[in-house]
């Protein structure tokens, strides 16, 4: 007997049934192409939440770009009068001009420029970080943390004060997708430069280590913390440690990310300190 | 794999309708599957990294 006469049915002769594979081989081959199927699944993942979802970050600042430049010139700017120790005078008032009781010059009120609120979920400002080659450029700030925000760009805690301002803005951003643009934020280490630049101009911060940010804001103390492998000025804490957004003496900036890469199973956080810009000088006594 | 094929050709009309339904089914599963990724990888992998 040939293989032909194996394979095919003779002409004339009734066609028999197909045998069917035994149990086993049928199990072996569904196992076999569910793995096929499940390996394809996760290299889709990995594509998708490394590349396209990067480009489609890429594709949003575009578009945010052109939003922070029209708000850079749309913003409304106040100029608020601050006395020594910090206190307002008055939103939009000029600077009181006059004399003490023996006619000594009291000291000009120092003027602090605000800026009106951007709004909700609209691009207002550029984070800059010149050591890391990612943010060398600059990358969007929105307003707004949620998905969708964040999806597009850094995202600015509505409830925090914006960067320029008294006290402590939070500004959240993508560890590894979407752009990924705080990457390598455990790199910075304590003196490294921040800018943030907003309608009033670039505003300079310079990372601080933990126990300088302890010292300016004593309620940090004794709080879960650790400290990173690499050695960056950065601390590593819990998901839902909101108490990093707590209001901090001076002017504040505080990015947060997730930790470690590739999961949001921690927060990577660094704290810098405003050191340059149009509000630096009044900020040491402003609240 | 099988399925595949099979699975075109049980589709209805000419071959040309029986190519636009493939595609339209295809690009179909593609959004299913890119907001299912984008699901799975904000929950899991990189939240975008606010605290709450």
């Amino acid at each position: 007997m040939t293989l032909q006469d194996t394979a095919a049915p003779r002409s004339g002769a009734i066609p028999t049934q197909r045998a069917r594979p035994a149990l086993g081989l049928r199990v072996a081959r569904g196992v076999g192409w569910a793995m096929i199927w499940l390996g394809l699944l996760t290299l889709g993942f990995v594509v998708h939440q490394l590349w396209v979802t990067s480009w489609l970050a890429e594709l949003n600042q575009g578009k945010l770009s052109t939003e922070v430049e029209e708000r850079f010139v749309t913003a409304e700017i106040t100029p608020v009068a601050v006395e020594e120790g910090g206190t307002i005078v008055e939103p939009g008032a000029d600077p009181p001009r006059s004399a003490g009781p023996e006619g000594e010059d009291i000291p000009e009120p120092q003027v602090l420029l605000v800026e009106s609120a951007p709004e909700p979920h609209s691009a207002f400002a550029i984070v800059r970080i010149p050591t890391i080659e990612r943010l060398e450029e600059g990358w969007n700030v929105v307003s707004g943390v949620r998905v969708s925000d964040l999806k597009t760009g850094a995202g600015h805690m509505p409830d925090t004060p914006l960067p320029g301002q008294p006290g402590n803005a939070v500004i959240s951003g993508h560890r590894t997708t979407y752009g990924q643009p705080f990457h390598e934020l455990d790199m910075l280490t304590p003196g490294d430069r921040i800018e943030v630049e907003t309608a009033l101009g670039t505003h300079a911060y310079a990372v601080r280590a933990w126990d300088e940010v302890v010292a300016a804001n004593p309620d940090f103390a004794g709080r879960e913390v650790e400290a990173l492998s690499s050695g960056g000025a950065g601390v590593v804490v819990r998901p839902n440690a909101t108490w990093v957004t707590g209001p901090i003496e001076g002017g504040w900036l505080t990015l947060t990310t997730c930790h470690p890469r590739f999961s949001a199973s921690r927060r990577l956080v660094v704290f810098a300190e405003m050191v340059d810009g149009p509000n630096a000088a009044v900020i040491g006594g402003a609240s | 794999m099988s399925w595949i094929p099979r699975g075109f050709r049980a589709l209805p009309g000419p071959m040309p309708f029986r190519i636009l339904q493939a595609i339209i089914i295809v690009a179909i599963l593609l959004v299913v599957l890119h907001f299912f990724y984008e699901w799975v990888g904000g929950t899991f992998l990189d939240t975008g990294g606010r605290v709450e």
